[in-house]
């Protein structure tokens, strides 16, 4: 057996170990799926949305939050601009006019994380929420996730993150796999292994700050750091899976690339900062999650190198026959490389059971998720598209840590 | 909600470890239980092309000349064609030493070079113009062209309906093959074609094979040509 089937055999194994496992954790929690409150728990709470311009979404986002359905004086608004250079400033002041909840400050610009931390000086409440400024809360998403913090374990509650009306293909590839992301990270918070708080809508007990410290640059991913800071200190982070926050998905390519590198990268260098983290016996279903996602973007690599491998030797055993047979190259019926018209091998059919897998989560993620669902033809693509795309984003990402580029931009 | 535990459930990961065995083995249960019913369908496939040669050869026999009336030595041709395609998907799965692949292509060979003999005296005695090659070839490391030259071989095979190749597996242990080597007194230069008698070494690219093959290729082509005037003609 070649070294890149044992490859391919290992990471398979690997891959379907983890969908048991999901699969297994779901069986035994899926009536826990969605938070019964036993009272109504609506306290107040500061929604702070750092911005750096973004003049085309803010007033969607702050529209968003006026809609809400939330008890209204328990809800304050701050709007910190990073000293955009567009009209957002004034956007939001004319809503701060309108809205005396909204209070708008500015500041010179210094990075998300410093927009976040002027938020969480100016907030008056027990809880804080952040929330990006190209974000739009469905209408029950802060009532649904402030539910859970009745339990007083609870220290910050994640939402589920929807990509906004997705048009292309490049978005609808984004809207499945941020669908089969929420219902993973339902999973993980049954395990109490959630490792990101995502920035389109999180809410922390604001008591953890004092605690634990404000946020930090973290390589970009301060929000990845901020979960892997309260795992550290162990505390409680669930998800609320019906509290549905839309985000704008990348429009290109390259806007996509350069927001894994960053994310990533941030990922890669932020679990090197906590390597206690991946300790088994201290922090158990946690570490096996890290561990995992670390392998997985390993696997990642690996299938895309070996699928490059595989299509380059067939453009090239194209090209040469074409230069062989010149003219009646294209006499000849076209016929798929013999390693896909002939392939028996175990490695074939194990490989589509792994897809299936990938499948049954898209299944899954919509049904436990309610979510509208996307086209069959975004889940095709997805299917076919995103592995591949995903092993390019980390193969360039270990090329951007290793040559040392220098970070990435305000995003 | 209560405070969640952190801790590592062995006993379910030990369930997923013996689940996702099981799955594996079903994979490579699965794999195995199709190449044996593929190598099931070569070896009648085969059964039945002997079949087909053998009585095709009484034939021949009972009427001690070729039964150029009722041939129809094309069925074969792609009774054969069918054999060495269900033939590459075993050996792409069991991989190119495996005992039981190695048995069915050595049984393909041989019938590979009963059909070609009985194509070339089909030839000689009917008159049809058939030019049958034998095609020598060896795996990569011995014969680094044998794969363009198995590419330039199809593609005239598909161009020319009247050309019949033969592959062989040079270093196959096979007598009959030994007794072809040792008639034309092959010398191990692969890739090594036999085109009516006459072997010729070397790659050879589509245009020189055209040449040395424009006698068969003008008849053809006068051939079609007539076809086509009394096809025109029986219309009127």
């Amino acid at each position: 057996m070649a070294i890149i089937d044992i490859l391919g055999y290992f990471s398979i194994f690997l891959a379907l170990y983890f969908a048991i496992f999901v699969f297994s954790t779901i069986f035994e929690y899926k009536d826990n799926f969605y938070y019964k409150p036993k009272r109504k728990f609506q306290p107040r709470v500061s929604l702070v949305v750092p911005c750096y311009n973004e003049e085309k979404t803010i007033s969607k986002t702050l529209r968003s939050f006026l809609n809400l359905d939330y008890q209204k004086n328990n809800l304050e608004i701050i709007v910190i601009d990073d000293g955009s250079a567009d009209k957002t400033l004034s956007i939001a002041q004319e809503f701060s006019r309108k809205d005396n909840r909204i209070k708008v400050f500015h500041k010179e610009n210094g990075g998300k994380y410093t927009a976040l931390n002027l938020g969480i000086e100016k907030s008056t409440c027990p809880y804080l929420g952040t929330v990006d400024a190209d974000s739009f809360l469905h209408k029950e998403s802060l009532k649904k996730i402030m539910e859970q913090f009745e339990d007083q374990k609870v220290m910050a509650v994640i939402s589920s993150v929807r990509i906004a009306n997705p048009k292309t293909i490049l978005e609808g590839i984004q809207y499945v796999e941020y669908l089969i992301g929420n219902f993973l990270k339902k999973v993980f918070s049954f395990l109490n292994g959630i490792n990101v708080v995502p920035g389109p809508l999180s809410v922390f007990n604001k008591k953890i700050f004092a605690k634990i410290g404000p946020y930090k640059k973290a390589y970009q991913t301060e929000d990845l750091e901020m979960a892997l800071r309260m795992q550290k200190n162990n505390m409680l982070i669930t998800q609320a899976v019906d509290a549905i926050v839309y985000t704008q998905g990348c429009k290109t390519f390259k806007e996509l690339l350069r927001q894994r590198l960053r994310w990533n990268k941030g990922g890669i260098l932020n679990y090197k900062d906590y390597p206690e983290l991946f300790n088994i016996k201290k922090h158990g279903n946690l570490a096996y999650l890290l561990l995992n996602s670390v392998v997985g973007c390993f696997v990642t690599m690996g299938l895309f190198i070996y699928a490059t491998y595989r299509l380059i030797d067939y453009a090239y055993l194209k090209f040469n026959q074409l230069l062989l047979a010149k003219e009646d190259f294209f006499r000849l019926s076209f016929s798929f490389p013999d390693w896909v018209k002939f392939n028996t091998t175990p490695l074939f059919f194990l490989g589509l059971i792994t897809l299936g897998a990938l499948l049954i989560y898209v299944f899954l993620g919509k049904k436990f998720t309610k979510d509208p669902g996307p086209s069959k033809m975004n889940i095709i693509f997805f299917i076919l598209i995103f592995p591949l795309v995903n092993g390019i984003f980390w193969i360039a990402t270990f090329l951007l840590i290793i040559f040392k580029r220098k970070d990435l931009v305000w995003d | 909600m209560g405070l969640k535990t952190k801790k590592l459930n062995w006993s379910r990961h030990l369930a997923v470890l013996m689940a996702t065995s099981i799955i594996f083995a079903g994979g490579f249960y699965l794999s195995n239980t199709i190449i044996e019913k593929k190598i099931l369908a070569i070896s009648k496939l085969q059964q039945g092309l002997s079949i087909d040669i053998l009585s095709l050869e009484t034939q021949f026999s009972i009427l001690e000349q070729a039964p150029c009336k009722n041939l129809n030595e094309s069925t074969l041709t792609k009774e054969l064609f069918d054999i060495s395609q269900k033939l590459k998907s075993v050996g792409n799965t069991l991989g190119q030493d495996n005992p039981d692949f190695l048995m069915l292509k050595k049984y393909y060979s041989i019938l590979e070079i009963k059909h070609w003999l009985l194509v070339k005296k089909t030839a000689q005695e009917c008159k049809v113009n058939i030019v049958s090659i034998v095609y020598l070839y060896g795996d990569k490391k011995n014969c680094p062209n044998c794969e363009d030259q198995g590419y330039v071989l199809t593609t005239l095979r598909e161009k020319y309906p009247f050309l019949r190749v033969y592959s062989f597996d040079y270093n196959l242990p096979l007598a009959p093959l030994d007794t072809i080597k040792s008639i034309y007194k092959l010398k191990p230069e692969l890739p090594i074609l036999i085109i009516n008698d006459d072997e010729i070494y070397g790659i050879k690219t589509k245009e020189e094979l055209e040449t040395i093959l424009s006698h068969y290729i003008n008849l053809a082509k006068l051939e079609q040509q007539a076809t086509t005037t009394q096809a025109t003609s029986t219309k009127k």
